[in-house]
């Protein structure tokens, strides 16, 4: 038909490697060549519309022609093949687009976190820039279950959170995988228990209270968020006076066990203090929470 | 979203593993996470039904039972039993929708099973994978009763059961020793028993 080509071009949509050679063949259809009374010395190649030197053209046999690239840069260009008919009028007889870019590396530093209540997000390195579409996909398993591919979505190409709910006390093993049209690589596997990636939710309700009988003295309650149920946890508390810029901390050995109060002493009397809290896995395993809301409170008057 | 297939590695670290065991029978005991929501919700929370939501014997294996096992006889019952208990909890999650910790609940013995599967790769590597213990196979679960009240307090007994079994399964490993290998062949309980 009218909108038959030509001839074809061979490889069809290329992807290619940065740096790499690169080598295309323009084969004329008998059709064509009758018509136009051509064969393949008449082909001529063309980068974005400009022609290409000759020197970088091989005839191959009557129909066939390649043309040679050499060290590509980077490309996303278009390849045409056209032939000089009578009259000297060029008529394009095939075209592709030629991508350039390069395998993905090695994904790098890959961690995660479950933040309390919600579902184990990983991130990781993606290595250098391939300037290609590359898909990142994070796998897990347990000794005996597979879970879930989590694909990395396209604008958070280094990060995914996984569909299911982190189940404590077994060992998750955790890796991924780098595929684009170049190649695919796989990060090194962690192995963990995704009880030692908890950043628990902040202590709440933090109240504080001071004493009649003892005006150095401030009592503070909270309440713990609920991996208290799974984990022992430690704390940092810190306070300063109302106008002071600087924190102060109870002395972590002080904290260092699931409570949910603590009497701060040593205070000068008849003084309004600020205080905040937060907590972690005693055992050091996983992130601090965030600070709770700040609370203050008055010591009482000397006597 | 999750494919049954023994595909990962085990930690192989025995301490380490015996404490998640540990820790994931002291979960799942908690009757907080099953027994009690599904009581509220049958509407079983009255005083005189309640008492009719005794476990049925010989459902579970007793504790006593647990502790003449040899420990890769105990681990072999037990996956077993969490296996059946998985498959009626199945059944539990087409009945009462509203159950909405029973996901959660399930993953969690599939975790314990996978678990159980490491430790027995790891005392299998050990002496302890002696000649097993006469084990007698899990017991099979009993049939579902046809009238919707019956069944409802069958399912509570069958649970009542489930977080009874797992307070002896967290009794007997809480006396698993420190090392995969096992000096005594019988129960350290007995041996308690028999120095008292």
């Amino acid at each position: 038909g009218l909108l038959d080509p030509c001839g074809y071009i061979n490889p069809e949509s290329p992807v290619v490697q940065l740096g790499s050679n690169f080598t295309a063949v323009c084969v004329l259809k008998e059709k064509c060549m009758d018509y136009f009374h051509v064969n393949a010395n008449y082909i001529f190649w063309k980068t974005n519309h400009v022609t290409v030197p000759k020197e970088q053209y091989t005839v191959i046999n009557r129909t066939a022609s390649s043309v040679t690239f050499t060290n590509i840069p980077l490309l996303n260009s278009q390849l045409t093949c056209n032939i000089r008919t009578f009259g000297q009028i060029d008529q394009n007889v095939y075209g592709i687009r030629i991508i350039s870019g390069l395998p993905p590396e090695k994904p790098k530093n890959l961690n995660c976190i479950v933040n309390e209540g919600k579902k184990m997000m990983c991130q990781w390195a993606p290595g250098r820039e391939t300037y290609l579409e590359t898909n990142f996909t994070l796998k897990s398993e347990w000794a005996t279950e597979k879970f879930d591919d989590c694909e990395a979505k396209r604008d958070t190409p280094t990060s995914c959170t996984v569909d299911y709910s982190p189940v404590y006390f077994v060992n998750i093993e955790v890796w991924v995988e780098a595929e684009n049209a170049l190649g695919k690589v796989t990060s090194d596997h962690i192995n963990f228990d995704p009880i030692d990636k908890v950043k628990p939710n902040a202590p709440h309700n933090l109240s504080v209270n001071n004493s009649e009988e003892l005006s150095s003295i401030l009592k503070l309650t909270w309440i713990n968020s609920n991996i208290k149920n799974f984990i022992t946890l430690k704390y940092n508390i810190q306070y300063r006076t109302k106008d002071a810029s600087t924190w102060s901390q109870i002395p972590p050995e002080d904290t260092a066990s699931t409570r949910s109060s603590f009497t701060v002493q040593d205070l000068k009397p008849f003084t309004e203090y600020v205080f905040r809290i937060r907590c972690m896995k005693a055992d050091g395993k996983g992130f601090w929470s965030d600070w709770s809301e700040e609370a203050s409170g008055i010591t009482y008057e000397d006597r | 979203f999750l494919s049954t297939a023994a595909t990962g590695s085990c930690s192989g670290k025995y301490q380490g593993l015996l404490e998640q065991l540990r820790s994931q029978a002291d979960y799942m005991q908690d009757t907080s996470r099953l027994l009690d929501p599904y009581i509220h919700i049958q509407g079983l929370d009255t005083s005189g039904l309640k008492e009719h939501c005794k476990e049925r014997p010989g459902v579970f294996p007793s504790e006593d039972a647990l502790w003449r096992l040899s420990r890769w006889d105990f681990l072999q019952i037990l996956n077993a039993t969490l296996g059946q208990v998985l498959h009626r909890l199945t059944t539990f999650q087409q009945d009462l929708p509203q159950l909405k910790d029973l996901g959660m609940v399930m993953l969690y013995i599939r975790g314990f099973q996978s678990n159980i599967h490491c430790m027995c790769q790891l005392l299998g590597s050990s002496s302890e994978a002696a000649k097993p213990t006469q084990a007698s196979p899990a017991p099979p679960l009993p049939t579902l009763a046809s009238d919707a009240f019956q069944r409802k307090l069958e399912g509570c007994r069958f649970l009542s059961g489930y977080h009874h079994f797992m307070h002896s399964v967290a009794q007997v490993l809480r006396e698993w020793g420190k090392s995969p290998r096992r000096i005594r062949r019988h129960s350290p309980r007995q041996a308690l028993q028999k120095g008292a």
